[in-house]
């Protein structure tokens, strides 16, 4: 007689569910006295003890959420305090703001260099890579902004209006100006109205359509004729400068690296910001320089 | 209303229950005591982690899912190495030759071996009915899958030990 599920027929032996006949043809076969010498041996096999209680413990442990509770209540309890401190010095900090009225807005230039930034009586567009940061500490008495980097600020008329970078200070009464101060370099140019620029001892005061600079660490006046910082249209304009602030504007701008010395060359001109090729032509043949640019369009050799 | 496994008398009433069962099935897989408790654990953590998603009938087919799902991402495999209860138990209830005790003692060892040498899903089944003495229906839960296919895994688990024994 065939045997039917024949796949299964050794465990089910072992399970105690097979028929007469199906238990009749193993005896037979003497595979009967294997599987039960090995089911027999196996059967005597143990593992490690494992103790639950012990083990559970350390799980708790492990997640931290032990229920037990005096604990419960000693962390409500914790809670509490944490939750009343935070709630003081919440207070202290809003009366402490409401009396002084001491806080400092920082804004950082978007990349667009097209958005005007509004700001209770002042207006500024900031250029690639640039930050100004204002204090509100007595703004009616004195309007008061730090630069970093470059911006164009247009200012209504009222209390004098401070700018402060790294290089000098820049004071204007109601007028339209564009400021660049990167590393060493201050450059101001008055669009409208009046402007007194502040670097170390010295003291300019500038009007529409003039322009200063630090030259050999003194400020040097000249005019020029745009009605609006180049950079809002897209390009950048130098007077007589160090090609080593042209070449930071131009890493700016285009988020590369130039590399090589040309430190004693100065330049006048512009150069856009939408083509490097361009841009390194404009700047670097009339200074007879030569440039390479690396595969990955990261890195600019500049050699003379 | 259904038990809840967030509770933590049910959420201990599961350990009790399932977490011993749990460590010795990942040891059948990898044969490593410490890693198949850390492995039993890390699944406890996590149902109770995730009690609220978990109904109270799911919890045990849950573990085993995450432990056996966690051995997997970890794929250490050593020997597993097993234990007889007794080196006497057998041949003190038979007063045998030395010869036979010799004979019975080698059988031991190759059983092991063969036990250990195994395809992962057999060697499983088959501890998990001898060792922890379940039923095929039990496993068949554990393992969430058909009753039928620990059937076969039992019997693919018997024939490939005795084809071994038929050697000796």
């Amino acid at each position: 007689m065939p045997i039917e599920n024949k796949d299964t027929l050794y465990a089910r032996w072992l399970s105690e569910e097979i028929s007469e006949e199906e238990l009749a043809v193993l005896k037979k076969s003497g595979e009967l006295e294997q599987l039960e010498k090995i089911a027999g041996y196996a059967n005597d096999l143990i593992m490690p003890d494992f103790d639950a209680e012990l083990s559970y413990e350390a799980l708790m442990q492990k997640t931290n959420k032990v229920h037990s509770q005096p604990e419960t209540k000693v962390r409500n309890l914790d809670l509490r305090l944490w939750l009343s401190v935070a709630a003081c010095l919440l207070l202290f900090f809003t009366i402490y703001f409401t009396i002084f009225n001491n806080t400092s807005t920082l804004i950082v230039a978007d990349n667009k260099q097209t958005k005007t930034h509004l700001y209770k009586d002042f207006e500024t567009i900031l250029n690639d890579g640039s930050s100004i940061e204002y204090h509100e500490k007595n703004w009616q008495k004195e309007r008061f902004v730090s630069l970093n980097g470059e911006a164009f600020f247009k200012v209504k008329k009222g209390s004098p209006f401070t700018i402060k970078t790294s290089n000098g200070i820049v004071k204007v009464l109601g007028t339209s100006f564009n400021v660049r101060s990167w590393d060493k370099q201050l450059h101001v140019e008055c669009y409208e109205g009046k402007v007194e620029v502040q670097y170390e001892n010295e003291k300019q005061i500038l009007n529409a359509q003039e322009t200063v600079l630090i030259e050999k660490n003194k400020l040097k006046k000249t005019n020029f004729k745009h009605e609006r910082p180049l950079w809002q249209n897209g390009s950048s304009r130098f007077y007589n400068e160090s090609v080593v602030t042209v070449f930071n504007e131009l890493e700016r701008q285009y988020n590369i690296k130039v590399e090589g010395t040309a430190a004693n060359k100065f330049f006048s001109g512009s150069f856009p910001h939408n083509d490097l090729t361009a841009a390194l032509n404009n700047i670097c043949k009339p200074l007879a320089l030569n440039f390479n640019i690396s595969k990955d369009k990261k890195t600019i050799f500049v050699d003379q | 209303m259904a038990k809840s496994v967030c509770e933590e008398n049910n959420f201990r009433t599961i350990f009790m229950q399932h977490a011993e069962g749990l460590r010795n099935f990942i040891y059948y897989k990898c044969g490593d005591l410490k890693q198949a408790e850390d492995i039993s654990q890390d699944a406890f953590t996590k149902l109770w982690e995730n009690c609220e998603k978990v109904v109270y009938e799911k919890a045990k087919s849950y573990l085993f899912t995450i432990a056996n799902n966690t051995f997997l991402n970890q794929v250490k495999h050593s020997k597993v190495a097993l234990k007889y209860r007794h080196q006497n138990v057998m041949s003190s209830k038979t007063h045998e030759s030395p010869e036979f005790v010799l004979e019975e003692k080698e059988f031991r060892q190759k059983l092991l071996q063969a036990i250990s040498a195994l395809p992962e899903k057999q060697r499983v089944v088959f501890l998990m009915n001898r060792i922890d003495k379940l039923k095929y229906r039990e496993i068949a839960e554990k393992l969430d899958i058909s009753v039928k296919a620990v059937e076969k895994r039992m019997h693919n688990a018997l024939k490939t030990l005795k084809e071994i024994s038929d050697k000796l």
